[in-house]
């Protein structure tokens, strides 16, 4: 008799008294002894593996993939939220007390107002007249105290959207050289230090742009003025205005861009940096697409899918290599 | 081999154990601590089964076992940054899993009102045999996958449920002799099979 079917009679207490002599005899042995136990232990443990199943990790890492991701879009959004809301109360709060002054014609002072986005957050800012002004990430917005009472004045430095209200009194953006004038409107400015260039946007109403040097120039709905600040030049596009208004819902328009425009954006509004090897890339690959809600990792794994790039993380930085 | 190791988030009370430890989990540790989301995937498809089997002895339903699990890992990859590993990654991975099933239960108890049973053995230790008995069933449960089906039958019958020589021979219309010989020759198999697993227990 094979000793593992013995050991089954011994295990499972059917041994026959001539099968319990037997195995008297070979357990008497010491490997034989040290086998029995640990055959014992299969046997003692089987039942308790009864509920186990072979379960599957590919697929549970896929949903909890995705679960990472959903979290820092939700991070990021509820900061946004949280510091617009912050921007908006004191900007309220401001406007409350301006018009107190006023009311009470006290104070002649004149304090200059300092709304400033850090690198990844963006706000929405309540001018005094009612206007709202979206600045985007890493930009500032300045004001006048008695911003209002004769003329409406800001001076922008990045990017914002504004809304105007209408009113009798000009609504004037002062952005490096160049001031935008405006009659009760929607439109966009882009004026990164960083950018070669500042584009004005118009949306919908009516929109003059002036440089020292040149005479006022007025901007249509749905038409993308570009000043070139080295050459002082004002050149007009027609587009649509949704695509420069865009980064409000955390989107991103590109029309054959070279990527390192691209960059640019994800660097200011993900807080990160972004390089090339070579670093001739940035301005030789051309993309053409919209991000919508994606996540930083998904953007930089479309465009380099697209153009057979590799993208190295490191902490903060993002290496693109051809 | 025999380490006594630390894992520990620097916010996160530590967790101690001693236990044997791949040497590469403590390279997959360093890597996601860079934040390599390759080496996550690894370290999680790696433990993913014997920790939901794991989980499974606390909570009823794969689907918490499931949730478990993902959280602990959420929680590795979001404080990766904090990650000081002195430890076995292992014991690390047991503990948090047992722990985060007892608070479920624990949650749950309240419910059923059997709050002072749990609140007893809340442990934020899991002691090295308990992993090294899991270790052996997470074996034992892959190397009875492997048997032939016949004798896996036969074995399955006899131990999952607990039915006597007689009855299994009836119900599976075989010889007394025949499952004395398929359940003698699954002590063998398992044996050989675990041995390869767990070469050290042999």
């Amino acid at each position: 008799m094979e000793k593992f079917e013995l050991i089954y009679s011994i295990l499972s207490r059917t041994a026959s008294s001539e099968e319990e002599n037997e195995f008297r005899e070979w357990v008497e042995d010491e490997e034989n002894q040290k086998l029995f136990i640990k055959l014992q232990r299969i046997w003692r443990e089987s039942p308790n593996v009864k509920k186990y199943r072979k379960h599957d990790a590919v697929s549970s890492f896929y949903r909890m993939d995705k679960k990472i991701k959903s979290k820092r879009i939700l991070k990021r959004k509820l900061l946004v939220t949280a510091i617009s809301g912050i921007a908006a109360g004191i900007i309220i709060i401001f406007g409350l007390f301006m018009i107190t002054n006023l009311q009470n014609l006290s104070s002649p002072a004149h304090e200059l107002v300092h709304i400033q986005t850090e690198l990844g957050n963006r706000s929405l800012v309540w001018l005094p007249d009612g206007s709202k002004v979206w600045l985007n990430a890493k930009s500032e917005l300045k004001y006048d105290s008695n911003f209002n009472t004769a003329k409406r004045e800001v001076i922008l430095q990045g990017e914002g959207f504004f809304e105007v209200e209408k009113s009798e009194k000009p609504f004037v953006v002062h952005v490096n050289d160049l001031n935008v004038k405006v009659y009760g409107t929607a439109f966009n400015v882009s004026a990164y230090a960083d950018e070669p260039v500042i584009q004005t946007c118009l949306e919908s109403g009516k929109v003059s742009i002036q440089s020292h040097q040149s005479k006022e120039y007025f901007i249509n709905p749905g038409e993308l003025a570009i000043y070139n600040k080295s050459t002082a030049r004002i050149e007009t596009k027609k587009v649509d205005p949704v695509e420069y208004s865009g980064w409000r819902e955390n989107k991103i328009y590109l029309h054959n861009e070279p990527i390192e425009v691209l960059a640019r954006k994800l660097e200011r509004q993900y807080n990160i940096t972004i390089g090339f090897t070579p670093a001739t890339i940035g301005s030789e690959i051309h993309y053409t697409g919209v991000f919508g809600n994606e996540s930083l990792e998904e953007i930089l794994q479309a465009i380099s899918t697209a153009s057979n790039l590799t993208v190295r993380e490191e902490g903060n930085h993002y290496q693109i290599i051809q | 081999m025999v380490v006594s190791f630390y894992i520990i988030f620097s916010d996160m009370k530590e967790t101690q154990a001693n236990s044997t430890d791949q040497p590469n989990n403590l390279q997959l540790v360093e890597q996601i601590r860079k934040g390599d989301y390759k080496a996550f995937k690894a370290l999680f498809e790696n433990y993913y089964t014997i920790l939901c089997n794991f989980s499974l002895r606390y909570v009823d339903e794969h689907v918490q076992a499931d949730d478990i699990v993902q959280e602990v890992f959420i929680r590795i990859w979001e404080n990766r940054k904090r990650l000081v590993i002195t430890g076995s990654v292992k014991s690390y991975l047991f503990a948090a899993v047992k722990n985060q099933s007892l608070n479920r239960l624990k949650a749950e108890s309240v419910r059923l009102e059997h709050t002072r049973y749990f609140s007893g053995r809340q442990n934020k230790l899991v002691d090295p045999l308990e992993i090294e008995h899991e270790e052996f069933r997470d074996y034992l449960f892959q190397c009875i996958e492997k048997l032939p089906p016949r004798c896996k039958e036969v074995f399955l019958e006899s131990r999952f449920n607990g039915s006597k020589q007689e009855m299994i021979a009836d119900s599976l219309n075989i010889t007394l002799k025949t499952v004395k010989a398929q359940i003698g020759k699954a002590l063998k198999l398992l044996k050989t099979c675990i041995q390869t697993y767990y070469p050290e227990y042999f």
